[in-house]
């Protein structure tokens, strides 16, 4: 069997492919099943996941764990935030909590979800934190161990939530929780969690707990894909349900009386705020108030300085003009004070004179004064004896005096005198009396008077003469007493004029003595004054010559001095001027300041008054909210509503829709090569058998070398696939899914079932093919079999009958086409390999169109609204903030409210899913979801005729157009409605129904719970600003935009590419092996022809050209077959692996057909360009000693 | 040796084959000239080396050493794409297992031939010659040994060659039946003066050829001219 390697090794090969692919596609979805069940076990990945719209208390967590089945529980919290790390800023976080106490346990209790560290450490202190790897994070930057994030200020108030806002990221994980790039739902921003962040649960505020996670005893042990695990769980799910309504009213109640509190706490505040902000708002007021009065002020002073400054500007001005005047003023005020000090000069002079007389007077008084001095002396000296004579004179004097008085009382002389004095004072008073009368009467004398009026005269000059008689009788009495006296008066009198000489004397001496010192005294004095006299004098010249220097040099100066002044003046003008622009400046200043202040006192003013009634409207909606407060109910979710884990599993379940049939296929194709290889060799091994035969082997014997030859050649080959198929192919694969899913470890096990039956299955074929043609061979004798098989006689062929055709054909051409039908067998086998991988290579390229082609066809073709809101409350679509950003043209180009609801109708025992689309208006729908038919593209229109359901619930529910369905719709009513039409769909099943046919069918209106909508050209999806508008809306639970649904399944559409790949890869190769199998034999079956044909002279070209053609024409025929075969096969396949939510499409693209025809002829012309060579070396003066 | 004297110069040409360690040679330091025009038998025993000197003058092997020449070229210079050019132009081969492509007639087979050269011989005309104009349209496993042998030179013919080799072309036939085709050939040879070289173990038939030369053990040890040919049908064998 020497020279046959080729043939082994095309054998091997083929067994190869088939064993490889389809162990590989066959034990890739288990291995990835094992891989993601060992991974969440090993994180402890909860089973259960219960949440409450009133959060979880630890006593719910306490009732949980009590639950039988249970096995471990964890509450924790989970917030969605913005967070800033460094430059980039509102990074949508969903934060989770660690239970620290137990992460640092050898053998923690209630830790699940735990996570695996891949650098750093996990978070121990507060605010501290690890990242969760994955998209956002690239291990760089800010987001790296050592950065920090920070709680973004656009979160508001985050006290509630978090107690710290600050963290330092000391570790990065990994985590079954978060396994896959699919997009978790955030409550904020647009929409999507892109980072997911765990922290200590002191780093929490919550009141309570946002979670429970709850594991199942015994669950780890099941494969969470499988059937028992999930019943498993659904047992404690029951179980734990059965206590969910205790456990809710219970935290309803306490959260009612919180709420209640709370709400009482804020209409305080509340009402202190309003007072405060009175204050404030009044000080304010106040203030401003204050400050323009200030400014009033102000403008006033300015005003006054403005006066001033003009005034005095008037002045200068008559001032300049008055200079002159004033200059000659001077002048002359200066020519007289000049002449005054001429005068005063003189003065000076005549001042000197008279002092120098004075001091001549002052020598001779000083001269007098000592003349004067002995004198005086003398003066005392005569005094004193003058005093001393006196007392002997004064007593004498007295005695005299005594003689007199006693000679006076004797002739009582007093007594006399005043009778005297008496009688005189009587007649002067009578001569007056007739002085009187007579001058009455007007009479000159006496005499007349008498004469003429005796009467009244006579009595008159009677008294008066009557009166001197009387006088002159005590004038003579008094006369003789005196006489009688006269000796002792004479004594008397002679004394007392003695003494008084004596006292005059003496007087005159004292009074001359005072004179002479007063003299004295006056000239001291005089010398004095005279002394000082001269000394001012002497000053006042001084001064005076002083006073005139001044005076002449203030004199000189004073023009300057004036035109200086002037100056001074006009500067002090200038600067006052300048002063009062600046005061002026700085008033207009105060005055715009004032504005804005005032501005901005009536903006707080609405601030605060905005606030307080945003203050009120909250303790309103706050109110509504307590009295809207409803019983919650447990959410529980599994981890088949788990994002990461079920995207895995769905991705495994799409895979494994697509690696059962395939391979299957696949390995029927190699299988059918590998036997007709195997019957060709028999066949040409006919003379060795004859051989053999002849030196007498068995039958028996015989056939077990060749079939020890298929059984060697197809376990080598079947070795080496399984050896591929159970570690390169999962890996490969495996690497497809790494791009969207972080699951750390991949076990590549050997599956011995897998692997027996597909070399099983190949030893099966192979074996056959051997047998059968051993058996047809050895059938013959063994002299026939030494003698060369007889050379199929040449024939003509049907075409040579066609002469016009067969004419005009090259004669070369005319050689392959008649040995094309001359080798019916090789014709035969040719097309169906190369068939067959074609066939294979139009399914792999169609499975790529049929699954890629649903998200876009689905997303862009059918679900032609760019957007979702999920509404949680009707009311939602009142909302003005709704209203607005739906109703903004810029954004949005149309909307429609909706309602969708989940119904399970069982139909023929088989239970569907099917949602029910309820649109605002029928009309309206196209713009929103394009209906039409697949086949025709003809649309199909919503109208009150009946309702329109999608294809795939109509195929799988057997109905059809005209049909009556009956759906139960979430309240558990049953509906029956008419299908006026079937629609394409891909994604899901619905059935639109109008608002008219939903209330009569449930007796009640839809009412809506989403909104789809139309964005405006150029308006951006995943818009962030819009989509965090339209969540903070309440009522609005989640928007999803369309595009990133497309990239999402997009992602899983690019991961199943690369198994696809992988299938065209395989059937490629399939391909190669079996043209080059089939090359290979037609080059050995007819190597004597090559060798005279290049005898012949034959350039290698041409005996490629003439070989080739054949085998071309043979390839183009089988791929044309191919092409046809490879629809069925692809119908075939996807209707076989096609899942119950799914449709996936039913059409290749004309492209994949190119795609495929176009691979069929390069492998074609590879083996073109490989047996060339062969050709070459085939050696002519060899292949000529043989006999035919 | 002067190349331009003779028709065909074998000149001190070695073939060598390595046989695990050891190296054969299956033709050693073979010298001879035919003259053209000449009907040439080399004849020697089995395994003496005649077809590798014949495969080597008709341009499907080469050889290690020395030099051929053929019509005052050097055929032993040549590549392998002049090679193939040689063989399709100047060249016309008959083998001993006639080697006639089966799913061609007869006629077909000749115009392989014919339609590649430059100025071909009418492939119905040759066959003619050869005498089958009968047998034109028949398969070869419609033919018996020697009409196959004579389609086989008929196709040689057809492509005008400057000479006609042929490898035992009656090996495979029977006596009769090789006496007529040998005789086609020497006629050939005579009427067209065409230089036809025949190899056979056959010494028997050296006397029908106008150039005898023996090959022994890989050399060629006498090269002689026989100066009055016998005519096929005059030998016995």
């Amino acid at each position: 069997m020497k020279g046959t390697f080729s043939r082994f090794a095309a054998i091997a090969a083929i067994v190869a492919l088939g064993v490889a692919l389809l162990s590989g596609l066959f034990a890739t979805p288990k291995n990835m099943r094992a891989a993601i069940d060992g991974y969440a076990d090993r994180q402890h990945l909860h089973d259960l996941r219960i949440v409450s719209p009133l959060g979880l208390t630890q006593e719910d967590a306490a009732a949980i764990a009590a639950v039988e089945g249970v096995e471990e529980v964890m509450p924790a919290y989970f917030t969605d935030m913005f967070m800033d790390a460094g430059e980039t800023k509102n990074i949508i976080t969903r934060i989770h909590s660690l239970p620290t106490e137990q992460i640092e346990e050898r053998e923690p209790k209630g830790y699940l979800n735990r996570l695996d560290v891949i650098e750093g450490r996990l978070p121990i202190r507060p605010a501290e934190c690890v990242l969760v790897e994955g998209n956002v994070l690239d291990g760089a930057g800010d987001l790296a161990v050592g950065g920090i994030v920070r709680v973004s200020a656009s979160n508001g108030n985050v006290e509630d939530t978090l107690a710290d806002t600050e963290y330092k990221i000391v570790g990065i994980v990994r985590t079954a929780y978060y396994c896959s790039v699919d997009r978790e739902s955030a409550a904020i921003g647009n929409g999507t969690v892109a980072l997911k962040m765990y922290v200590g649960e002191e780093s929490f505020s919550q009141e309570a707990y946002s979670e429970i996670f709850v594991s199942v005893q015994g669950a780890s042990a099941l494969d969470a894909a499988e059937q028992e695990y999930r019943d498993a769980v659904d047992a404690v799910l029951q179980r734990i349900e059965s206590i969910s309504e205790a456990r809710c009213l219970a935290r309803y109640e306490e959260v009612r009386e919180q709420a209640r509190e709370q709400l009482d706490d804020a209409r305080t505040e509340l009402a202190e705020a309003e007072a405060e902000a009175a204050e404030q708002l009044d000080d304010a007021e106040r203030q401003l108030a204050d400050g323009r009065a200030e400014l009033d002020d102000a403008k006033e002073k300015l005003d006054d300085a403005k006066e001033q400054i003009d005034s005095g500007e008037a002045e200068l001005a008559r001032n300049q003009e008055t200079l002159p005047g004033m200059l000659t003023q001077q002048a002359q005020e200066l020519a007289a004070g000049r002449a005054a000090l001429v005068e005063a000069e003189a003065q000076i002079a005549e001042n000197e004179r008279l002092l120098n007389d004075s001091r001549a007077q002052l020598e001779a008084a000083k001269q007098l004064a000592a003349q004067m001095e002995p004198s005086i002396a003398e003066g005392e000296a005569q005094l004193a004896r003058l005093e001393a004579a006196l007392p002997g004179l004064r007593e004498s004097a007295a005695e005299a005096q005594e003689v007199y008085d006693a000679a006076a009382a004797r002739y009582r002389i007093d007594e006399k005198q005043q009778q005297l004095e008496t009688a005189q004072a009587d007649l002067d008073a009578k001569e007056q009396q007739v002085r009187e009368g007579v001058a009455a009467a007007g009479c000159t004398t006496e005499e007349e008077w008498l004469a003429n009026d005796e009467a009244a005269a006579k009595p008159v000059i009677d008294a008066r003469d009557e009166a001197r008689n009387r006088r002159d009788s005590a004038q003579d009495e008094y006369d003789a007493a005196r006489i009688a006296m006269a000796p002792v008066q004479s004594e008397r009198d002679t004394a007392n004029n003695r003494l008084a000489a004596a006292e005059a004397a003496r007087d005159a001496s004292a009074a001359s003595l005072a004179a002479a010192r007063t003299q004295l005294a006056d000239a001291k004095r005089q010398i004095a004054e005279g002394e000082r006299q001269l000394a001012a004098a002497k000053k006042q010249v001084l001064e005076a010559e002083k006073q005139i220097a001044a005076g002449e040099m203030s004199l000189s100066l004073a023009p300057d001095l004036a035109r200086l002044q002037m100056e001074l003046a006009r500067a002090q003008l200038d600067s006052a001027q300048l002063q009062y622009e600046d005061g002026l400046a700085e008033y207009e200043d105060g005055e715009a300041e004032w504005e804005r202040g005032e501005a901005e006192f009536r903006e707080q003013k609405r601030d605060v008054q905005q606030q307080l009634a945003d203050a009120r409207q909250e303790i309103a909606d706050a109110e509504k909210a307590l009295a809207e407060l409803e019983v919650p109910e447990w959410y529980r979710f599994d981890r088949g509503d788990h994002v990461s884990i079920s995207s895995f599993l769905s991705n495994v379940d799409k895979l494994e829709a697509i690696t059962t049939v395939f391979p299957v296929f696949f390995f029927l194709v190699a299988a059918l090569v590998a036997l007709t290889t195997m019957t060709r060799m028999v066949e040409e091994e006919r003379l060795q058998i004859g051989t053999l035969k002849a030196l007498g082997y068995e039958r028996g014997q015989i056939m077990f070398k060749y079939l020890l030859y298929a059984w060697v050649a197809t376990l080598a080959g079947g070795a080496a696939g399984a050896a591929i198929g159970f570690t390169a192919l999962p890996v490969v694969l495996w690497n497809a899914y790494g791009t969207m899913y972080t699951v750390p470890d991949f076990p590549c096990p050997f599956h011995p079932g897998i692997c027996a039956a597909a070399v099983g299955a190949a030893l099966v074929c192979t074996s056959l093919a051997t047998l059968s043609a051993c058996g047809q061979t050895l059938r013959e004798w063994a002299a026939q079999l030494l003698l060369p098989k007889a050379p199929k006689a040449g024939k003509r062929i049907f075409l040579e009958r066609i002469t016009p055709i067969w004419r005009r054909m090259k004669f070369t051409h005319k050689v392959t086409a008649r040995n094309l039908l001359r080798y019916k067998k090789r014709f035969f086998m040719t097309v169906v390999g190369v068939a067959g991988c074609t066939a294979l290579l139009v399914t792999g390229f169609g499975l790529n169109d049929s699954i890629g082609d649903i998200v876009a066809k689905q997303y862009g073709e059918i679900f032609t609204y760019d957007l979702m809101l999920m509404l949680s409350k009707e009311s939602a679509l009142e909302n003005e903030t709704l209203l607005s950003r739906m109703n903004d043209p810029e954004m949005i180009r149309g909307w429609m409210s909706v309602r969708q609801e989940r119904s399970e109708p069982e139909i023929d025992g088989k239970k569907l899913g099917v949602y029910l689309f309820v649109s605002e208006d029928a009309s309206r729908l196209p713009a929103f979801v394009d209906l039409h038919e697949r086949a025709t593209g003809a649309p199909v229109r919503l109208t009150e005729d009946g309702i329109i359901v999608t294809e795939k619930f109509c195929e799988q529910a057997g109905l059809s157009a005209g049909d009556t369905v009956t759906l139960e719709n979430t309240d558990g009513k049953l509906g029956a409605f008419t299908i006026a039409g079937i629609a394409e769909n891909y994604v899901e099943n619905f059935a639109y129904i109008t608002p008219e046919q939903y209330a009569a069918a449930y007796g009640k209106a839809a009412r809506p719970n989403s909104v789809v909508g139309l964005l405006a050209d150029g308006a951006e999806s995943g818009n962030e600003a819009f989509a965090a508008a339209l969540l903070d809306v309440d009522g609005v639970a989640g928007i999803t935009w369309s595009k990133d649904m497309r990239s999402a399944l997009d992602d899983t559409i690019a991961s199943i590419n690369i198994v696809i790949y992988v299938i065209i890869l395989f059937a490629g190769s399939l391909a190669f092996v079996v043209l080059y199998n089939l090359m290979n034999i037609n080059i050995t079956e007819r190597v004597k022809e090559i060798a005279t044909i290049k005898v012949l002279g034959f350039y290698d070209r041409e005996v490629s050209a003439y070989v080739a053609r054949e085998s071309n024409v043979l390839a183009v025929i089988g791929m044309a077959v191919g092409l046809v075969l490879g629809v069925f096969l692809h119908t075939f396949i996807m209707r076989t692996v096609e899942v119950d939510l799914v449709m996936f499409g039913r059409e290749i693209k004309p492209l994949s057909f190119v795609y495929s025809a176009v691979l069929t002829i390069v492998f074609s012309m590879a083996v073109d360009v490989w047996m060339r060579r062969k050709l070459r070396n085939i050696s002519m003066v060899e292949s000529m000693k043989a006999p035919e | 040796m002067e190349h331009t004297e003779h028709f065909v110069i074998f000149d001190n040409v070695c073939k060598y084959y390595r046989m695990g360690e050891t190296r054969i040679a299956a033709a050693d330091h073979v010298v001879f000239h035919i003259d053209k025009g000449e009907f040439c038998i080399i004849v020697g025993p089995s395994g003496a080396g005649k077809t590798t000197v014949l495969n080597m003058l008709g341009g499907m092997d080469t050889c290690d050493e020395g030099h051929i020449w053929l019509d005052g070229n050097e055929v032993s210079a040549y590549s392998q794409k002049q090679l193939t050019e040689y063989r399709r132009y100047d060249v016309g081969f008959v083998f001993q297992f006639y080697n006639l492509v089966q799913n061609l007639t007869a006629l077909e087979n000749v115009e392989l031939a014919s339609e590649i050269c430059r100025q071909p011989l009418p492939a119905a005309d040759t066959l003619r010659q050869v005498g089958l104009e009968h047998r034109m349209g028949n398969f070869p496993a419609q033919l018996s040994g020697g009409e196959q042998q004579r389609v086989s030179i008929a196709r040689a013919l057809a492509k005008n060659p400057k000479i006609l080799l042929c490898d035992e072309p009656t090996g495979a036939l029977d006596y009769k039946t090789g006496k007529q085709v040998l005789g086609l050939l020497q006629d050939t040879c005579r009427r067209t003066g065409r230089t036809v070289i025949v190899i056979t173990h056959n010494s028997a038939l050296t006397a029908m050829a106008d150039r005898v030369i023996r090959i022994k053990s890989g050399q060629a040890v006498s090269n002689e001219v026989n100066p009055h040919p016998t005519p096929v049908e005059e030998i016995e064998w």
